[in-house]
């Protein structure tokens, strides 16, 4: 087998490790109707940190991460990886790259240390690697027992074990935490963050948006196989209108005068009212015009569940498109 | 291309349905050759005796000596046209005095009649059927599991693989049937030798050269179980393929297929190949039986040779060989 032809040089800082362009990926139903899974999707992730890739169940994450793994083919649009276009050159780069999708799948009746010697074996790596990745992962006592004996969270861990034999520049991590319980939760988030921290550029798909928040720097948000929102989670967050919690002794009364201003607010309680608005000296103004006195006025910050809401408000899952015709 | 046969041989070896599948390609033509042996077994000397009194027995009664007198004195009732005197004795007392094997028959073993007719063919088939298996279950497994598409995140190369995977099946079916049929022989050779009945020359060539085409005949069951697999990404598939082909098709092509079936029938080439050509029955028209003149149309013998065979098998096998590695290209894998 020939060695990878890529550099394996790692990234410089700011560069595209995933590019996508007018991604498209379509499956045709049984009764020849078509369904469109990823649709015109522009990705842009860039080297360092962890990138969480958000979008509900169906959105097309998967299919657009096993599209740029080479294990689903694009019906139309562009793929990079490192700067090589993929699938044409992933052999170059795939040993820079490693990935878990969905599920862990491994032989059920090999242990889990065959299971990785075997990986390693394919890439030729030595078998000393195998025992660094079992022991990053703390299955150390348990590789030598069967996969399928294993808890969801153990082969999850099998999971990240593999893709360390490579040591991977780009790692893709496909609802890394799905089905565990809390504690393996953390570890896994601990894993990513510390991994993110050590240069690896970490792709995080995700439905679970407290997670992307925790662990993740930067973010895209996909609907509907489509490209909603993409950027520094922070910036995320500071998009958009403002929300601002007031304190008043009568929130029905506060509710009416602010309404008459053309503000967009809700009483929350009886004592309180939350107001959108970017401008906070509008709601002291149309209080004071009430003769309402509020007792404080607090900004209130967004989370990424809002944002996602927001963006994801229009979106049904999956859309059909009838005939052939794209 | 090494570094990944390598991993595909250690992946084979470490699958137990494939070790049992290959314990039984020891195993079931290890038995077919005990019971050949045994039944091919001669009589022991107390057998022998007590066979030779019940024919001395049966000798000295009173009725055989009549029916051997009758024979003697009216030779051509008995269906002899002596010319001699001798020949009239020897006649009668062949057909009419009991012999030994009317009391107890064996078989003897003999290694042409076992290549052409008997358990050699039986052994053939039965590797080509667990190779079959083998190449079949060893991949089906990945596609079950799922785990191909991890082997695929580490080797992209997808020809590669399947190239890798089909040396490694092919391999291992070709070497293990090589050795069982040529022990199989071999230990039959050396029972004959044992017996003091060394089999006649060349002889043990002829069958040692009819067991490597059957290696070679299951080697390639091997390798189009796993082709098709491969492209059916189903086990269960596989086998009802096989199952399809060795005995609907057969009975499929007996009820409605062409008088001569040799060219499409699965059993007759894959008999041609295993015993160097091979005749078959062709059913002939109705009148062929009933009028005097027989013609070219009359003639219920037909001819598959070796190379017949395996170009029937050959075709067969790069078709779908073709189509599986195409499929494996293109398509998208769960």
């Amino acid at each position: 087998m020939n060695e990878p032809s890529g550099s394996t040089t790692p990234p410089t800082p700011g560069a595209l490790v995933i590019e996508t362009t007018a991604l498209r990926k379509e499956f045709r139903g049984r009764r020849g109707d078509l369904r469109v899974a990823v649709d015109d999707l522009h990705l842009a992730v860039p080297a360092g940190g962890v990138h969480g890739f958000l979008g509900p169940n169906g959105s097309g994450k998967t299919t657009t991460i096993r599209m740029l793994l080479g294990l689903a083919r694009a019906s139309s649009g562009e793929m990079r990886l490192f700067g090589e276009q993929v699938p044409a050159h992933l052999p170059s780069v795939i040993d820079r790259v490693g990935a878990v999708v969905e599920s862990p799948k491994f032989s059920p009746n090999f242990s889990g240390r065959r299971n990785l010697r075997l990986l390693a074996g394919t890439i030729g790596v030595p078998t000393t690697r195998v025992d660094e990745a079992i022991e990053t992962v703390g299955l150390t006592g348990r590789d030598g027992d069967r996969f399928k004996s294993y808890s969801l969270g153990m082969k999850q861990r099998l999971a990240i074990a593999a893709t360390l034999l490579k040591a991977p520049q780009l790692l893709i991590l496909d609802e890394p935490t799905n089905g565990l319980d809390p504690a393996g939760i953390r570890e896994i988030r601990d894993t990513i963050r510390t991994l993110g921290e050590q240069g690896v550029t970490v792709l995080l798909s995700s439905h679970i948006l407290a997670e992307v928040q925790a662990v993740c720097t930067s973010a895209t948000i996909i609907g509907n196989g489509k490209l909603l929102a993409s950027g520094r989670v922070e910036d995320l967050l500071d998009s958009g209108s403002e929300i601002h919690a007031v304190t008043v002794p009568d929130a029905d009364l506060a509710l009416a005068a602010l309404l008459r201003a053309d503000l967009v607010a809700r009483a929350v309680d009886t004592h309180t009212v939350h107001i959108e608005t970017v401008e906070p000296a509008a709601i002291s103004r149309a209080l004071a015009e009430g003769e309402i006195w509020m007792t404080s006025l607090t900004p209130l910050r967004r989370d990424l569940e809002s944002v996602f809401l927001e963006l994801t408000a229009d979106e049904t899952l999956g859309h059909h498109e009838q005939g052939g015709a794209a | 291309m090494i570094r990944l046969l390598r991993v595909e041989l250690s992946r084979l070896r470490a699958r137990r349905a494939v070790l049992l599948l290959l314990a039984a390609a020891i195993v079931v033509p290890t038995i077919i050759a005990v019971s050949t042996v045994l039944s091919t077994r001669p009589p022991s000397d107390a057998v022998l005796a007590s066979v030779q009194a019940q024919v001395d027995a049966e000798t000295a009664r009173p009725r055989t000596q009549r029916t051997l007198a009758k024979c003697l004195e009216n030779p051509e009732r008995y269906g002899v046209e002596a010319s001699s005197s001798s020949d009239v004795e020897a006649f009668c007392e062949a057909n009419v005095l009991p012999q030994p094997d009317w009391f107890y028959y064996y078989e003897v073993l003999d290694l042409d009649r076992e290549r052409t007719f008997g358990s050699g063919t039986v052994v053939v088939a039965v590797l080509g059927v667990v190779m079959f298996l083998l190449g079949a279950t060893f991949v089906g497994h990945d596609w079950s599991t799922g785990s191909m598409s991890n082997q695929l995140l580490f080797q992209p190369r997808r020809v590669r693989v399947w190239v890798a995977k089909a040396i490694s099946v092919t391999a291992v079916s070709l070497i293990v049937a090589a050795v069982v049929t040529t022990a199989y022989w071999m230990s039959l050779d050396l029972v004959l030798h044992l017996r003091d009945a060394p089999p006649p020359e060349g002889a043990l060539l002829a069958a040692l050269e009819q067991g490597w085409r059957g290696a070679a005949f299951a080697a390639a069951g091997g390798l189009g179980g796993y082709a098709l697999t491969m492209l059916s990404r189903s086990t269960v598939f596989s086998l009802g393929a096989l199952f399809a082909v060795s005995v609907a098709g057969g009975v499929l092509l007996g009820t409605i297929g062409p008088d001569d079936r040799g060219t499409l029938d699965p059993t007759i080439n894959a008999q041609a190949i295993i015993t160097d050509g091979t005749e078959y029955y062709v059913s002939v028209p109705e009148r062929c039986y009933n009028e005097d003149s027989q013609g070219p149309e009359c003639d219920d013998r037909g001819e598959r040779s070796l190379q017949q065979g395996v170009a029937y098998y050959g075709v067969l096998l790069g078709g779908v060989g073709l189509v599986s590695i195409g499929s494996f290209r293109r398509r998208d894998v769960p």
